[in-house]
């Protein structure tokens, strides 16, 4: 090995400021993202676990569209094939005069491929508590749209904080995949440095130890959010 | 097609032997870690794109082929004469922007044929070859496009390539001549050709060369792209090894330096460029000449 080590350009201008960009998306891309992934997953879950067939068939057809598609293809579809498919003013409004347009097809493809394994987990939430409790709130009189709001909903929830944390880690993971649509993220942005001054090893090496430093904060967060939201007794706890 | 190719190969290492035996240079490895390694595995490895036709790409038959390969060939034919081992085995590593410095660093890959830019900083790095084609940042536009310059781009949406040289020279013209270009980066030459066709930038600025090619083969419908403007940069093309090694280094400048000289490298340019209609330019060819050092 004739590699010559030097960790200093990480801190030289204007490569600090490159990775502190790159990582300032990776938190945009990451966060919008899981707010959508959140949002489409939950409810596409709760429609998997309704009575309504139609509606359980629209859920299964999300689940299985987007879960079987590799992200990387999904990412291109979007970027590159969605705009010509759409009526010109619409396409061209996409691609010429959208803010941003790396960022938003980013968050959307990013977005909406979570949020169907979100709604596995939440589905397998809400089934794994049982009819039990269903069919004990349809007794006191609730209706269905309650049962859901007071009491599958909440331990479903509870229950599927930690798969939950491994989604939410998969998404700021997954976010380096933004870079294929151009858009210089962490992961981005060493490549770059690596381009420009041939130390990539050590650019790589900096953005390897900030996904893992992202990752174990999201991580102690959530813990920190099972601890504060556990009902004492309900679920046996490790 | 490997059983083939080593044929090939070793039929034409076979005459570079005849050609090299009258100058006879010194025989073996000598102290080069390079050369021992090589002699060691029985085998050299090139590493190689798999996409920068016609430098450096994979053919329809799966084959490695390309003008940076064929000269390669060349300082693998000296190797071959040099160590005497006329069954050397050619195996090929194929690399990207990303990890090639690495591959080239912890001596996974021998020798680097595509389609580097030979700069002082990755001098740092790694060691280069004699300049083998010289290229320079210009701009891919749809043909109905009337610019002729970058300058003419203004406030316009344009492509450049992640990390490349291209794009370092046109944000530093946009930070100084307040062209308020705004840049979109593409992975590789394909996609950047695609956001030109797709309507989605203006121009995508890269390697001259590279995208006088694209136009001249991939455009859609045929001639719905054309390169404009004047070199914005200056980018010369070497083959990549390890730093340090100057047995090796040595060796594989006598390599170019007979290429150059015999006229091989012209034949080359002209097998690979003259189908796309794209002559040798003066500039490469002076620098053929004057890289053509005397025995």
């Amino acid at each position: 090995m004739t590699y010559r080590w030097d960790w200093s350009v990480l801190v030289s201008e204007p490569y600090l400021g490159w990775l502190l960009t790159g990582l300032g998306w990776t938190l945009l891309v990451a966060g919008a993202a899981w707010v959508l992934a959140l949002a489409v997953g939950v409810t596409v879950g709760v429609l998997r676990t309704l009575p309504n067939r139609a509606a359980r068939t629209f859920g299964t057809a999300y689940v299985e569209t987007f879960r079987n598609v590799p992200l990387l293809l999904q990412l291109f579809v979007w970027y590159f094939v969605l705009p010509e498919l759409l009526p010109a003013p619409v396409g061209n409004w996409i691609k010429r005069d959208l803010p941003l347009p790396e960022y938003w097809t980013a968050v959307i493809g990013l977005g909406l491929f979570t949020a169907a394994r979100v709604a596995e987990q939440t589905r397998a939430g809400i089934q794994a508590i049982g009819r039990g409790q269903a069919m004990a709130a349809a007794a006191s009189g609730m209706t269905l749209a309650q049962s859901y709001r007071y009491i599958l909903l909440p331990i479903a929830a509870r229950n599927v904080l930690p798969p939950l944390t491994s989604e939410f880690l998969n998404v700021v993971k997954n976010s380096s995949l933004a870079l294929t649509i151009g858009l210089l993220e962490l992961t981005g942005q060493s490549r770059q440095i690596e381009s420009a001054t041939f130390h990539g090893i050590e650019a790589f090496t900096a953005a390897t130890l900030t996904y893992v430093v992202l990752t174990t904060v999201v991580i102690v967060a959530l813990r920190a959010v099972e601890r504060l939201v556990a009902i004492p007794g309900l679920m046996a706890r490790a | 097609m490997q059983g083939r190719s080593f044929w090939c190969y070793s039929i034409a290492g076979l005459w570079g032997a005849i050609a090299l035996a009258a100058q006879a240079h010194a025989a073996g490895p000598g102290d080069s870690p390079i050369l021992k390694r090589i002699a060691a595995r029985n085998a050299i490895t090139i590493g190689h794109r798999e996409a920068s036709a016609p430098y450096s790409f994979i053919d329809r038959d799966q084959k490695v082929e390309g003008y940076s390969i064929d000269l390669c060939m060349k300082v693998v034919e000296a190797v071959k004469a040099r160590l005497e081992m006329p069954s050397l085995e050619v195996k090929y590593v194929p690399i990207n922007t990303t990890n090639r410095i690495a591959l080239v660093a912890n001596g996974t890959i021998d020798l680097e044929c595509g389609t580097t830019t030979n700069t002082l900083s990755r001098q740092e790095q790694v060691e280069f070859s004699p300049i083998f084609y010289i290229t320079g940042t210009q701009v891919l536009v749809k043909t109905d496009n009337a610019a002729k310059e970058v300058e003419d781009l203004k406030g316009k949406r344009v492509a450049v390539l992640q990390g490349s040289s291209n794009e370092q020279s046109l944000r530093m013209l946009n930070d100084t001549e307040k062209l308020g270009i705004e840049l979109v980066y593409a992975k590789d030459l394909g996609e950047g050709a695609l956001l030109v066709t797709s309507g989605r930038v203006d121009g995508f600025a890269a390697d001259g060369g590279q995208i006088k090619v694209y136009a001249a083969t991939k455009a859609q419908p045929k001639g719905a792209l054309k390169v404009v403007g004047r070199l914005l940069t200056y980018d010369p093309y070497s083959a990549m090894m390890q730093r340090g090694d100057l047995e090796f280094t040595l060796l594989v400048k006598r390599a170019f330096a007979d290429a150059f000289r015999s006229p091989e490298a012209e034949k080359l340019y002209a097998k690979w460029f003259g189908p796309l209609g794209i002559e040798i330019e003066p500039e490469l060819k002076t620098a053929f000449a004057i890289q053509a050092l005397p025995q």
